[in-house]
């Protein structure tokens, strides 16, 4: 059964996203978008401090309701920001958001199914539509290894030796192997699917001599510095002066 | 899409490697057929936490690591999911067929979870299932697939076993 506190929370996170769920649209005003990414920040705060209420007092079920309702909050805050990133001309902030955005959301529902009743599938396949049509086909890279051990993100045990489950809630946590020890890399791997993590991407290439980005298709100054300083670098070493 | 191979004798391949001898069911690393020596074994990623779920279902397996020996694994970074090569003895199938429904209801369960949020046409999950037939061959059968069409290879492991 759901706690009081975290039913009264969901009813006034409903209403706070009604209310400045209307700016996630591209034409709405940049400075109304600003403004609901402060008040659902705000917000935000609240629901952490009753998670780690629920959390202390032991409540698991309310606890990991909490994790879903906070995590799909940020998926809002996460998608405002994407407009606002992309009206300012920041494109590839404007992904990291979207991806950002999309994440949170899958950690909703991994966390909890109180989230399909407030639309979250629906809000999901609107951010592949958002990615399919504002952005281009994204190249990613990804490593493979071979790992020797690794612990449970829950308890800090090895993991496998206790009963946490990857992907699985517990006390408002989602649980994460995390890898401690790599014997040896295996592969480097350029993808233009899915990855695991699609914040590793390719963000410029090589064209006739120039660093072009491959969100804008503008040369990239930045990279363009960098690499003529490399240049100097690697033709007069220090030692050979 | 299911593909089916012939597959190596795994209890033999075992006793080669001086590994434990699986007699019902068992995770085997992913180079089982082809490691020089145990010490080239290595698992897929996923095999903790296969082992996870069916301990907390309280479906037992035999490891092929004996006492106290861990054999490493690999982490490959992609979206769709890669089970690890699982072995059904004739035994199992014989005697304790449901089993197999059971332990492949509680991986396919635990993916239709985890692809929560993902793209539906990026649920992928590969798996391979190793039958031991009643003949004492051994077939391999490679799934790639949706998650919940994992539940269709109980019958295919069965019929597989029961071949001539």
């Amino acid at each position: 059964m759901m706690n009081n506190e975290v039913s009264s929370f969901m009813e006034e996170l409903t209403e706070i996203l009604n209310k400045y769920g209307k700016f996630l649209c591209y034409t709405r005003g940049i400075e109304f978008q600003k403004y609901s990414i402060t008040k659902l920040e705000a917000f935000k705060k609240k629901s952490v401090t009753l998670k780690k209420e629920m959390t202390d007092n032991g409540h698991e079920e309310s606890a990991n309701i909490m994790l879903s309702l906070q995590e799909f909050l940020n998926a809002y805050i996460k998608e405002l920001e994407m407009l606002v990133f992309l009206k300012e001309d920041k494109m590839h902030e404007a992904w990291k958001s979207l991806v950002e955005s999309q994440y949170s959301l899958r950690s909703a529902l991994q966390a909890s199914d109180i989230v399909i009743g407030l639309g979250a599938e629906n809000r999901a396949k609107r951010l592949f539509l958002i990615e399919d049509l504002l952005f281009p086909s994204q190249t990613f890279v990804s490593i493979g290894v071979t790992a020797e051990s690794s612990e449970c993100s829950v308890c800090g045990r090895e993991y496998g030796k206790c009963n946490h489950v990857k992907g699985k809630p517990y006390m408002g946590e989602l649980c994460c192997r995390v890898i401690t020890k790599i014997k040896k890399i295996n592969e480097f791997s350029i993808l233009t699917k899915e990855p695991a993590n699609k914040l590793s991407g390719i963000k410029s290439f090589l064209d006739k001599g120039h660093w072009r980005d491959l969100m804008t298709w503008r040369i990239n100054k930045c990279i363009e510095s960098k690499a003529v300083d490399q240049r100097i670098k690697y033709s007069e070493p220090e030692s050979e002066r | 899409m299911v593909e089916v191979k012939d597959y190596i004798d795994v209890k033999k391949r075992a006793e080669d490697l001086k590994c434990n001898v699986p007699d019902s069911m068992a995770i085997l690393p992913r180079n089982f057929e082809n490691a020089k020596t145990k010490e080239e074994l290595i698992h897929e990623d996923a095999t903790a936490t296969i082992r996870v779920l069916w301990n907390n279902e309280g479906i037992v397996e035999t490891p092929i690591e004996k006492e106290g020996e861990s054999i490493p694994f690999v982490v490959e970074n992609a979206f769709e999911w890669i089970g690890p090569l699982i072995l059904f003895t004739s035994t199992l199938v014989t005697q304790n067929p449901q089993l197999i429904d059971v332990s492949l209801g509680v991986i396919s369960n635990y993916l239709t979870d985890w692809f929560k949020g993902v793209r539906r046409s990026e649920r992928t999950a590969k798996l391979d299932v190793v039958v031991e037939k009643r003949n004492g061959s051994y077939k391999k059968i490679h799934y790639e697939g949706s998650p919940e069409g994992l539940k269709e290879l109980p019958k295919i492991i069965r019929s597989v076993h029961d071949e001539q």
